[in-house]
């Protein structure tokens, strides 16, 4: 905790837990990795989660975890804001909702009322539903409205991982910018799984990526995996329109490469910053981010950089990571 | 600003002795005041807790770097003893439940409770008063579920006694150290204040009626302003001397000072 904020309990020193789930094996399992937490009792975790008039910012500085069982649906279709990677099925699987981390340009501080994390402990029920679309191939991204290396009590990375192995039609890809890879150590690389590790200049990660693993850190995460097989993709998303970007973005990408050998790496994504609007409009009220007053254009009810903007932040990067990666290994995204 | 939401003169007295409050007003509700702290004084039930508490609220209206305790006796289950003090993390009424954000560091032990319509004779699994909840609802109009703080004292286990004023003054007064400290977190619960400072705001305003912008003009000088603020951390300078003529000419000094802000 840092010294601004000892009037406030640490994170977690509060669990909620849905009445009907109170005797899991899961969830005494998470109460014991957090014995000095208080438990409270609730019926069901929207009771707390969307409770009116809740401070967003505040909460996000003394967090809560909730414990719940989710109902259906357990999928949801791929958002168009993400790359399908030309799968037939691309769904994403909230497991958990909310993040440790605190970046600026989340779209979950518009998204919900509470930054409170809600952990959904019946990953057996998403599993099942997911058996009704397996007969095609199918992409199913677990870490998406979370970060769940970073924080992942239940273990679930390593049971979703396991389940993959069952189902050859299923590929997972799990986004973070966590460094937290020792439990991947334990698992056998599998190329039905890519882990997806979002890269930022350090400069950014200090002004915009709160609480998160710094570069360095992150790229040693990367490397380490990348020599133990496992199949990764840098996600260079989203670029933001900084100043001085060319200033910060060429040394960072020419660095990544020379730490990290091209060859290794599955694929690249590059993205510009991108919101629905009525997230930002949401963000906006917390006057917390000069992200949010960036002057966007608004298309499809988007919140986008303007077009040449847009395109030469993404050709920029492009341009300089084709000095080190065929393009046919760089995708981007882009509002057609 | 800490406002005190308190049913009865004898619950009050021991933080109006330690905090030297005075007393403002009589009628409708008695309030007691001083330069960090509003009191008001409500009566049993909740009825009188809404309408005292929003009395309370509409005539000193919060800001968001302020924070509501409702301090008051409860009756207990026996696990916990007469004159103990408890945060109350969750509170039951007519068949809902509220639940305060429990984020302020406290030395107290935490308890559901349940707002009850009458005096409770008979034992619940919860602690009991006939406030909370009305309290609770009426200051959500006025704060965020982050503001709110409940604290409650054990003064009996469910029976009908009514405890003497010098019991009460007593099992308060052993606590106040640890209140002080609760108010003094509650002090420091500052969130973000305004981005636009209330002299950006007049300058904004004048150029609004200078430039004789349009509504949607005004929204985007406004995010402009902020986006300017958040990046470099100072405020921009507006200095705008052109007479507008005309809507072209109005477009374009407002396109100009939209790139100068950028």
């Amino acid at each position: 905790m840092n010294s601004s904020s000892h009037h406030l309990n640490e994170s977690f020193s509060h669990i909620y837990v849905e009445k009907s789930i109170r005797d899991l094996p899961d969830v005494q399992s998470v109460q014991k990795k957090f014995l000095r937490a208080k438990i409270i009792e609730i019926k069901h975790y929207k009771d707390i989660f969307n409770r009116p008039s809740q401070e967003y910012r505040e909460q996000k500085k003394s967090l809560s975890l909730v414990l719940a069982k989710k109902e259906e649906p357990y999928l949801y279709k791929g958002s168009h804001f993400s790359d399908d990677f030309g799968y037939e099925n691309f769904f994403y699987t909230p497991s958990m909702l909310n993040c440790l981390y605190d970046c600026e340009y989340c779209y979950l501080q518009g998204m919900y009322q509470s930054a409170n994390i809600v952990l959904f402990v019946n990953i057996e029920d998403f599993f099942s539903e997911l058996r009704n679309y397996l007969d095609k191939p199918t992409l199913v991204a677990i870490s998406y409205d979370t970060d769940l290396l970073a924080f992942d009590p239940l273990d679930q990375v390593t049971k979703w991982f396991q389940y993959a192995l069952k189902e050859k039609n299923l590929h997972l890809e799990l986004r973070t910018k966590s460094a937290n890879y020792k439990p991947l150590l334990n698992l056998q690389p599998s190329t039905q799984v890519t882990l997806a590790w979002t890269l930022s200049p350090q400069s950014v990660i200090d002004k915009f990526e709160h609480k998160t693993p710094s570069l360095k850190k992150r790229v040693d995460a990367i490397k380490r995996l990348s020599e133990e097989g496992w199949q990764i993709r840098i996600c260079f998303d989203p670029i933001l329109d900084i100043d001085n970007f060319e200033d910060i973005y060429t040394p960072f990408i020419r660095e990544i490469f020379e730490q990290i050998d091209a060859e290794k790496i599955k694929e690249c994504t590059i993205g510009t910053f991108r919101m629905s609007n009525k997230h930002i409009k949401n963000i906006k009220k917390m006057q917390h981010s000069s992200l949010a007053f960036y002057p966007y254009e608004i298309k499809k009810d988007m919140a986008l950089y303007p077009k040449s903007r847009d395109s030469y932040l993404l050709n920029y990067i492009e341009k300089i990571i084709v000095e080190y990666m065929p393009k046919e290994r760089i995708r981007s995204w882009q509002e057609q | 600003m800490i406002y005190l939401v308190i049913a009865l003169l004898a619950e009050a007295k021991p933080f109006i002795k330690h905090f030297d409050l005075k007393k403002e007003s009589e009628k409708p509700f008695t309030i007691f005041s001083s330069k960090d702290y509003k009191m008001v004084i409500t009566g049993i039930g909740k009825e009188r807790a809404t309408i005292a508490t929003t009395h309370l609220l509409t005539r000193f209206m919060p800001t968001k770097n302020d924070f509501l305790f409702n301090i008051g006796l409860c009756g207990a289950p026996k696990k916990f003893s007469i004159g103990e003090a408890l945060m109350i993390n969750k509170i039951y009424s007519s068949g809902k439940t509220y639940y305060p954000d429990m984020l302020l560091r406290h030395p107290f032990k935490e308890s559901a409770l349940t707002t009850v319509e009458k005096p409770q004779n008979s034992a619940l699994a919860t602690c009991v008063d006939m406030e909370s909840s009305a309290i609770y609802k009426t200051a959500l109009y006025f704060f965020k579920t982050s503001q709110l703080a409940f604290l409650k004292i054990v003064s009996d286990h469910f029976s009908n006694e009514i405890p003497q004023k010098e019991s009460v003054y007593q099992w308060i007064d052993q606590h106040m150290q640890n209140f002080e400290i609760v108010f003094s977190n509650a002090k420091r619960f500052r969130q973000k204040d305004e981005t636009i400072t209330s002299s950006l705001k007049q300058k904004s305003i004048y150029i609004e009626e200078k430039l004789k912008l349009s509504h949607s003009q005004k929204l985007q000088l406004k995010d402009a302003l902020i986006y300017y603020i958040l990046r470099y951390d100072s405020e921009p300078s507006l200095d705008i001397s052109t007479t507008i003529e005309s809507k072209s000419q109005r477009n374009r000094e407002f396109e100009l000072l939209i790139t100068s802000l950028k």
